[in-house]
């Protein structure tokens, strides 16, 4: 019986380690050229739509930029950059290319720009529950030589369930919240988790240059769960 | 004994974790997006307001103002035709941060308000 308890014992223990085992990378092993630059200033671009979800770009381009000034960056302001852009011709992010980055560089001094796409969206309910789904992709580029420094897809589940006994009651605060919600917060949540495990800490944040050696996933892919 | 150490690392370690943010921003985030939906003088007055209230509670927690939001509010200055104390805020921002030197100095002389 005791042969049995130790096989046993063995057995998890190399299981655990297993999992331990994942494979990891560190965050200058992933974004080295990030930790080479260390970009300063940081522009937004407008985001990047693909979702089906009509308010989604607006609520990325009012959020973003708390969510990476906290990590440490100086961030451009966003009413007055999205200004000039749009007076310039520039407002579409998929028509930006190296000479224009430059241009950003040399106007407004912003090291690296940040595109985001919006690639899911999707709100859902089921009788007392609902839920939205959010999965965003973002990358940081050098407007110096148009290079990638850091870029990172995020998968983000948002919980919307109904605090009320009654059935009914549930049901529809379920669907009008699903419906007419302000889907701010979560968004900015979302955004600020994302950033604030895979964006490496910028210069004016007080862990800046602690923690290239910190383990992250190596696919550069991620999921959250937020409930509302 | 050994109870108590172990507790009081664990409560260091939870304190080392739930460390406050390095920068205020409130509500302004927000009072932004609203602003920007709604585009109604309630809302933008709301706005106004949440920034003000980012700009006394930074003071007092001995933070700086986060980056953008002293530009964030000169331009609604600039609506309302106040280039003077406009120009005041946008040169706090360049105070404050070192970064917005040229988008700051751009948008003073776009307004003609730089000295």
């Amino acid at each position: 019986m005791k042969k049995y308890i130790y096989l046993l014992v063995a057995v998890l223990i190399l299981l655990l380690m297993a999992a331990c085992a994942m494979p990891q990378s560190t965050y200058q092993e992933l974004f080295p050229k990030m930790y080479q630059s260390s970009p300063a200033c940081i522009m937004i671009l407008p985001p990047m739509n693909e979702s089906t979800g009509a308010d989604a770009k607006e609520y990325f381009a009012c959020s973003l930029s708390e969510s990476i000034g906290l990590k440490g960056y100086y961030v451009l302001p966003v009413e007055a950059t999205f200004g000039v852009l749009r007076e310039e011709g520039l407002y579409d992010t998929e028509n930006m290319n190296a000479a224009v980055l430059k241009n950003l560089k040399e106007h407004f001094g912003a090291d690296a720009v940040l595109f985001s796409t919006i690639q899911e969206w999707d709100k859902s309910w089921a009788i007392t529950s609902g839920s939205l789904n959010i999965t965003s992709k973002f990358a940081l580029l050098s407007t110096a030589t148009a290079d990638t420094l850091w870029d990172f897809t995020m998968k983000t589940n948002v919980s919307i369930g109904s605090q009320s006994n009654n059935i009914l009651v549930a049901a529809l605060e379920s669907a009008i919240k699903t419906a007419i919600e302000d889907y701010f917060p979560n968004c900015l949540s979302a955004n600020t988790q994302t950033m604030e495990y895979a964006m490496p800490y910028g210069k004016h944040h007080p862990g800046f240059n602690t923690d290239g050696t910190k383990p992250i996933v190596p696919n550069k892919r991620g999921s959250l769960s937020i409930s509302k | 004994m050994r109870i108590r150490f172990g507790l009081l690392a664990i409560l260091l370690l939870l304190a080392a974790c739930a460390q406050p943010p390095y920068l205020y921003y409130g509500t302004s985030s927000h009072s932004y997006y609203q602003a920007v939906k709604k585009q109604d003088e309630k809302s933008v007055a709301k706005y106004k307001a949440s920034l003000e209230d980012v700009f006394q509670k930074s003071a007092k927690l001995g933070k700086p103002v986060p980056p953008g939001l002293y530009a964030d509010y000169a331009l609604l200055l600039m609506k309302e035709q106040n280039a003077d104390e406009a120009r005041v805020y946008f040169q706090k921002e360049m105070e404050t941060w070192s970064e917005s030197h040229d988008l700051m100095n751009f948008l003073m002389q776009r307004y003609s308000i730089e000295k």
